[in-house]
């Protein structure tokens, strides 16, 4: 096991699960809003994670990194509830969490996936309707959406477009759009920069900073680029081969010179 | 003159028909994923139910109609719930597959079980509205026709606008545009799916009833419908219902102008033609506009 700076651990190429237990000094608030422990998930039968903890405390940014194929989008979509875990449990807001993302929806989470993000046939308009429906009420959708005109002012203007001839920016924009209409407790977002060029996925960042700086919203995110999820994030869990390695917090990251014993 | 406003009159309805038809299958396919061949045993059931219940036992229409759209809905809900959905299950990969031979299975057997409960050689009219004719200019139109013409377009301007301005309907074309994303946004795909064979079938029931008045039921009514049903619905694919309605009305007038040039024969095989200068039109369209390009470089 390798520790770099303060306060980090990492399992050092390792399926040394006692990395999982260490301690990590962040920025947390009061209680887990999220928390998982001992997942084994996958698909068809097939483990594609094992036994992982993992939470993400009130107001809090957590990051997921790891290769290619590592299990990061299985663990975001377990957590989202899309898929139904093999093994271990999972709580939200201390209540155990089903595998039912409607449910899970209401219960305050969003998910923002991969790719094929928004519906492409749709308006714009038409896009951000089906989102508002998650809203408590109407006057909750309103103000999702007064709120999220202000920080995506671009997907506004073109509401009456199809939002497959938007840009990758975006619809990537519109599809947290979307994901802000039920004003939601916890976002998960699924490597929200991928296919963008940086600028463009430095004002995807920007959007994301402001909702967990100002106003407090709980971010889970996977993310393939360093260089912006430490913008983000209070710290990150390190996943390899399905299994979790270790957990790192964004300011004893930001002062490694290189990353590759992460991936 | 007579003759030719005759077969206009024929080929409009007959069209209508093809169109609503086609709008449901296409619905049915593009928003479920289900090649929903069983379509046209709940519209032959209808038909057939409706037409029998007010020859034999001597119903009055009302409640044969009412039952016999209630049994084409219950068969067309229950073919999803129970035969659709466990194929899903358990077949996995080849669901898909599994679902066509199932969906064709339904076929054959429903207009067996049919053919045994209302004799083989049954056909039945049931009247649904007076005999009467009308004439527009020197053409003439029979009601019946104008009732079907008028049902079915009705059926498909509604249809239009709960596609496109529902909550419901865009919940729909959310789930056709990409099913696992919807239920990322919270939308029961599953629900959606059902109410979809709900609204299907009750096209279906209303059609099979309009053909039984217009024409004639018959155990294999079915057989027909769904032919033009998965023309249209190709040919319309990813354009709105009324474009859908009026390809349906163009195939309705080509094969009755055609009908009444060639006859029979060549009328139902125009059908199919139509269907391969599309597919031969989509499978070279590339080639086409590669051709198109190198001649406009080198000129």
């Amino acid at each position: 096991m390798t520790t770099h700076g303060t306060g980090s651990t990492v399992a050092g190429g390792t399926d040394d699960h006692s990395a999982q237990t260490s301690s990590v000094a962040t920025k947390r608030a009061s209680g887990q809003l999220l928390e998982a422990h001992n997942i084994t998930a996958g698909y068809r039968g097939r483990a594609a994670i094992e036994d992982i903890s993992i939470n993400v405390g009130h107001g809090e940014a957590v990051g997921i990194i790891g290769h290619n194929g590592a299990g990061k989008t299985t663990l975001l979509n377990t957590m989202f509830g899309a898929i139904e875990p093999m093994k271990g449990e999972i709580s939200f807001q201390g209540k155990p969490m089903p595998a039912n993302r409607q449910t899970n929806i209401r219960a305050g989470l969003a998910i923002v996936p991969a790719d094929r993000f928004v519906f492409a046939s749709l308006t714009v308009k038409e896009n951000l309707q089906i989102a508002r429906r998650n809203a408590r009420d109407a006057a909750a959708a309103d103000s999702a959406e007064e709120a999220s005109e202000k920080l995506f002012p671009v997907v506004w203007e073109r509401q009456k477009q199809l939002a497959g001839s938007l840009s990758g920016g975006e619809r990537r924009m519109l599809s947290i759009a979307m994901s802000l209409m039920w004003q939601p407790e916890l976002l998960l977002l699924d490597e929200p920069t991928v296919g963008l060029a940086p600028a463009l996925a430095e004002r995807v960042f920007d959007a994301l900073k402001a909702l967990a700086d100002d106003r407090g919203m709980s971010i889970l995110c996977v993310e393939q680029s360093l260089h912006h999820l430490l913008r983000v994030v209070d710290r990150v869990y390190i996943i390899r081969n399905g299994r979790l390695i270790g957990e790192e917090t964004a300011a004893s990251l930001v002062q490694r010179t290189d990353y590759w014993d992460l991936f | 003159m007579g003759q030719y406003g005759f077969t206009l009159v024929s080929g409009l309805t007959a069209g209508s028909t093809y169109a609503l038809a086609g709008a449901a299958f296409g619905l049915v396919f593009f928003v479920t994923g289900r090649f929903h061949f069983a379509f046209g045993v709940w519209y032959g059931l209808a038909g057939m139910f409706a037409a029998w219940a007010v020859t034999v036992p001597h119903w009055s229409k009302g409640p044969a109609i009412v039952v016999a759209l209630l049994l084409g809905i219950a068969g067309g809900m229950a073919t999803e719930l129970i035969v659709y959905r466990t194929l899903d299950r358990r077949a996995g990969g080849l669901s898909l597959l599994g679902v066509f031979i199932a969906s064709l299975g339904l076929v054959i057997g429903g207009e067996a079980i049919m053919g045994l409960v209302f004799k083989q050689a049954a056909s039945f009219n049931i009247s649904l509205v007076p005999v009467n004719v009308y004439h527009w200019a020197t053409v003439p139109v029979p009601l019946i026709s104008l009732t079907v013409f008028l049902v079915c377009w009705v059926m498909l301007v509604v249809l239009y606008f709960a596609l496109n301005k529902t909550s419901l309907g865009r919940q729909m074309r959310a789930v056709e545009a990409n099913s696992s994303l919807a239920a990322d946004y919270g939308i029961n795909t599953k629900r959606i799916i059902l109410i979809v064979f709900f609204i299907v079938s009750a096209i279906g029931g209303v059609l099979g009833i309009l053909q039984a008045g217009a024409y004639a039921a018959t155990p294999v009514m079915g057989e027909n419908v769904i032919i033009y049903a998965i023309v249209v619905a190709f040919l319309g694919r990813n354009r709105s219902i009324i474009t859908i309605g009026l390809i349906g009305e163009a195939l309705g007038l080509i094969e009755a102008f055609v009908g009444f040039k060639f006859g029979q024969l060549l009328q139902s095989l125009v059908i199919f033609v139509v269907l391969f200068v599309f597919i031969a039109g989509i499978s070279y369209a590339p080639a086409i506009q590669a051709f198109r390009l190198r001649r406009s470089a080198t000129a």
